[in-house]
């Protein structure tokens, strides 16, 4: 039985039910490492409102993947899947409806600016004002400060959940800022995690804060639930995706109803992933989300997910899949990025490669066998042969 | 409570609506007089006999029958109050030994064996269900027209106290009655399975090894019952040979180990019988992710090799002192518990169409007698007070079977009903007798068609003697 979305009361700890005391007349940012429940408290905080006759809120997310997720969700909080937007959807339909339609650029950090900009003039010109009573935005972490400074402007409230381990786009942090203006909760615990997942996360966690680690703030079950963690290196892509079928088979039968996550940090990898599965005895299973193929809603049928790893923010599977991982070098902000993609697996975390994995990346596996013996000098050496010593 | 012995002259009063009606006296201490009462019937009442509002009558409760009497007294009292029809419908006829029931009614209970029995339930419906087998089209009729659910409803109401299968005679009855065909799990097969669950329900502290149970199967329950999970069970496994110790190290392991563990055991070769290896196979489907039931799809490819494999798994994941089994499908075991525990006292008006004795009245004849159920689909048949066994009905000839068995035929079609039958259907409330007799008329001739279309040496336009003799007799 999946466990992704929950809204009965029992399912709360006391720091969870503690966001429910928070006022709604005032704003708030709730920080959690990933699987805390941020998402669902943001989600029960909508359900809140709503049922409090305060109908008018929208949702914003950053990527269109984790739109359509959490709508495949939205059903179990009584949220319109209409009220879950990305915040450029939001922001460009806004312009569209004051007359002032914006052409992006393609690029992504580009496109980003453009539209900020785009907005904010029409604010100081006074064509946008507040839209909505309330603005939920989750993965806050995300959104560059001008985008957290117009989504308070759109709304007569903020509510904010957010990770700043969990920051892979490049950009000011908004975080650091928000927490000074607005009242901020912490959640220590997190319940996604299986301990040996947790163990890779905390090697990639760099910074020393003096903060617990995940490890020891896990209350994932592990005894009943033992998870793993494997590096699979493979010659090629194409060995990779062979391995990868296998292990479907197997991961469909024990995760009866739960999502598989399959995902590349590069789309050119994607391409022959996705080419591979659709042809296979999965193709009916597939959900794939990419810019190229376009976006799926949810489908509570459908059991493995495929997305570039970016896409995968926000996301959850009982078991994740990354392929191709030494492209994780190509990317800005790379180590907050594999962070992020280990922390997406509840259970099961197998990274394939075919070339080098990065290096912070190997450092962190290997925490998993600490007590690995050193190696002696006699194995490290070829011993001499007999003709030599003669 | 109040009780009269009576017999049937005073009987026929109460039902002939006499005016003034009659004058009741000789009323009895229930608790004091009845149980050693040798009358021919005992008439009782929940409460003080009072007239109906309307038709004056003084209908009793429940009407107490000794056992020898009963066909002829069903017979009887069905001739003479054709206003009640059923009369089961209306009025319980109880045997003496259900007295103490009726006089001191308790709350339906099954004790810490709530998950046990919705698992069993669910999983014999999915081994019934046939190709179609989902968790989720699973409708709650199927599932109460099990033979477990009728058990552990006799269970909960404290019909078994001594681990005895109490209903075993009459639900044999009500199917032989009904024309239904051979069931797919022979009683045989599923009763080691209700036997470990009366033992344990008897007195888990205490239960002793019944005797017919294999000494692994009982202690495996009781562990996980008791314990959790399974541990020195597994040691009697692997001292008998059954499992290799390699194997069950494997199934200690991640999930996905499991999985790989149990497909390679099922896969390989098995020397055990039918029951040792079935209540392995369900066994180990649980271990996979113990007391979920969540598994069943890894198991439906193995139903004809291992038959009660499902049966096991349900009853193996619902021991769990932390089962999840009442929440499958939506929920659907918490709504079987609901009802295997709804209150439903003897001394009070019968749920359901009629009950097995008045059914073997009004059938077992040559001419059988008409009468109402709820359902144009299915009959709500009383096995035993507040027992109730929901059957197919009316049962076509081509689902029925001629006699109907108690073993297992592996080719036998069976009537259960379908996956998501519901139990209020439209234009209930029909004769379903005569749709019943209407049908085994129209299946009478098509054989006779059939008949003399495949006989060759005779010609439609030159029938023998015979035809026109079976043809004069019938029209």
């Amino acid at each position: 039985m999946t466990d992704t979305w929950w809204v009965k009361q029992g399912q709360l700890d006391p720091h969870q039910k503690n966001v429910f005391t928070l006022s709604t007349s005032d704003d708030h940012l709730v920080k959690g490492p990933p699987g805390s429940g941020k998402t669902n408290l943001l989600l029960l905080r909508g359900k809140q409102l709503i049922g409090s006759n305060i109908p008018n809120i929208v949702v914003v997310v950053h990527t269109r993947t984790l739109q359509e997720f959490i709508r495949s969700g939205a059903h179990n909080y009584g949220i319109p899947a209409g009220k879950i937007v990305t915040f450029r959807k939001l922001g460009t339909e806004l312009l569209y409806r004051v007359g002032a339609p914006v052409t992006l650029p393609s690029g992504f950090d580009a496109s980003r600016e453009v539209l900020v900009d785009a907005l904010q003039d029409q604010i100081d010109a006074g064509r946008i004002h507040q839209e909505h009573s309330c603005v939920l935005v989750d993965e806050a972490q995300d959104f560059l400060p001008g985008e957290i400074a117009i989504l308070r402007t759109l709304g007569e409230r903020f509510f904010g959940v957010a990770d700043s381990r969990q920051k892979i786009y490049k950009g000011q942090d908004s975080i650091k800022k928000l927490e000074k203006e607005i009242n901020t909760v912490k959640l220590p615990f997190h319940y996604r995690n299986g301990h040996k997942i947790c163990i890779v996360a905390d090697g990639l966690a760099k910074e020393v804060t003096g903060e617990p680690t995940l490890l020891e703030t896990s209350k994932y079950p592990e005894a009943k639930l033992e998870s793993t963690v494997e590096r699979l290196p493979f010659n090629t892509l194409d060995e990779q995706c062979d391995e990868l079928i296998e292990r479907l088979d197997t991961q469909i039968k024990a995760y009866p109803g739960e999502l598989i996550g399959i995902a590349c940090p590069r789309g050119e990898d994607l391409v022959p992933v996705v080419d591979r599965l659709r042809n296979s005895e999965f193709a009916d299973q597939l959900i794939v989300q990419t810019s190229d193929d376009g976006y799926e809603a949810f489908d509570p049928d459908k059991s493995v997910c495929v997305s570039k790893l970016h896409s995968a923010k926000g996301l959850e599977f009982r078991a994740f899949h990354i392929l191709a991982a030494e492209g994780l070098k190509k990317f800005p902000l790379q180590r907050e990025l594999t962070f992020m993609g280990v922390t997406r697996a509840k259970t099961s975390l197998c990274i394939y490669h075919s070339a080098d994995l990065p290096s912070y990346l190997e450092g962190a596996l290997s925490k998993l066998n600490p007590d690995t013996p050193l190696v002696g000098i006699d194995a490290l050496l070829e011993a001499d042969d007999e003709e030599g010593e003669d | 409570m109040w009780a009269l012995p009576a017999d049937r002259k005073l009987l026929l009063d109460i039902f002939s609506r006499q005016s003034p009606p009659p004058h009741l006296t000789g009323f009895v201490d229930p608790k004091r007089d009845l149980v050693h009462s040798s009358d021919e019937l005992l008439l009782l009442w929940a409460s003080e006999p009072k007239p109906a509002p309307q038709s004056g009558d003084y209908l009793p409760d429940a009407i107490v029958v000794q056992p020898k009497q009963m066909r002829e007294f069903l017979a009887w009292i069905t001739t003479v109050a054709g206003g009640y029809r059923p009369f089961t419908a209306f009025i319980r006829i109880i045997d003496p030994q259900y007295l103490q029931h009726a006089i001191e009614p308790k709350e339906p209970s099954l004790g810490a064996f709530e998950n046990a029995v919705a698992g069993l339930i669910i999983a014999e419906a999915l081994t019934l269900a046939g190709p179609q087998r989902s968790l989720s089209a699973l409708s709650l009729l199927p599932c109460e027209s099990t033979y477990s659910y009728s058990f552990a409803r006799a269970l909960a109401l404290g019909y078994a106290p001594d681990g005895d299968d109490p209903i075993a005679a009459s639900f044999g009855l009500a199917r032989k009655l009904t024309r239904q065909p051979a069931r797919k799990l022979s009683d045989e097969l599923l009763s080691t399975t209700l036997k470990v669950l009366s033992g344990l329900a008897s007195d888990t502290k205490t239960a002793n090894h019944p005797g017919d149970i294999p000494p692994f199967i009982w202690e495996t329950c009781r562990e996980l019952q008791s314990e959790r999970e399974v541990t020195q069970s597994w040691g009697l496994l692997a001292d008998a040979g059954v499992l290799p110790n390699q194997l069950l190290a494997e199934l200690r392991g991640p999930r996905e180990q499991r999985v790989r563990a149990f497909e390679r055991i099922l896969k390989g070769p098995n020397r055990l019988d039918v029951l040792t290896s079935s209540f392995l196979a369900g066994l180990l489907a649980d271990q996979i992710s113990p007391g979920s039931f969540e598994h069943v799809d890894l198991l439906l490819p193995y139903l004809n090799q291992y038959p009660t494999a499902l049966i096991w798994y349900g009853l193996c994941a619902g021991l769990h002192p932390d089962s999840e089994v009442q929440q499958v499908g939506n929920c659907l075991g918490r709504r079987l518990i609901r009802d295997l525990l709804a209150y439903d006292p003897i001394l009070s008006r019968p749920k359901y169409d009629i009950a097995v004795r008045e059914l073997e009245v009004h059938l077992d004849r040559e001419e059988p007698l008409e009468f109402r159920t709820a359902s144009q689909n299915h009959i709500a048949v009383e096995l035993l007070p507040g027992v109730p066994a929901y059957m197919k009905w009316p049962v076509t000839a081509t689902e029925a079977v001629s006699t109907p068995s108690r073993g297992v035929s592996g080719s036998a079609r069976q009537a259960e009903l379908p996956l998501n039958s519901s139990f209020a259907e439209p234009g209930a409330g029909l004769l379903s007798a005569d749709r019943h007799y209407a049908i085994q008329d129209l299946e009478r001739a098509v054989e006779r068609v059939k008949r003399i279309l495949t006989e060759p040496s005779q010609s439609p336009s030159a029938p023998d003697k015979g035809d026109y003799k079976r043809r004069g007799k019938k029209h």
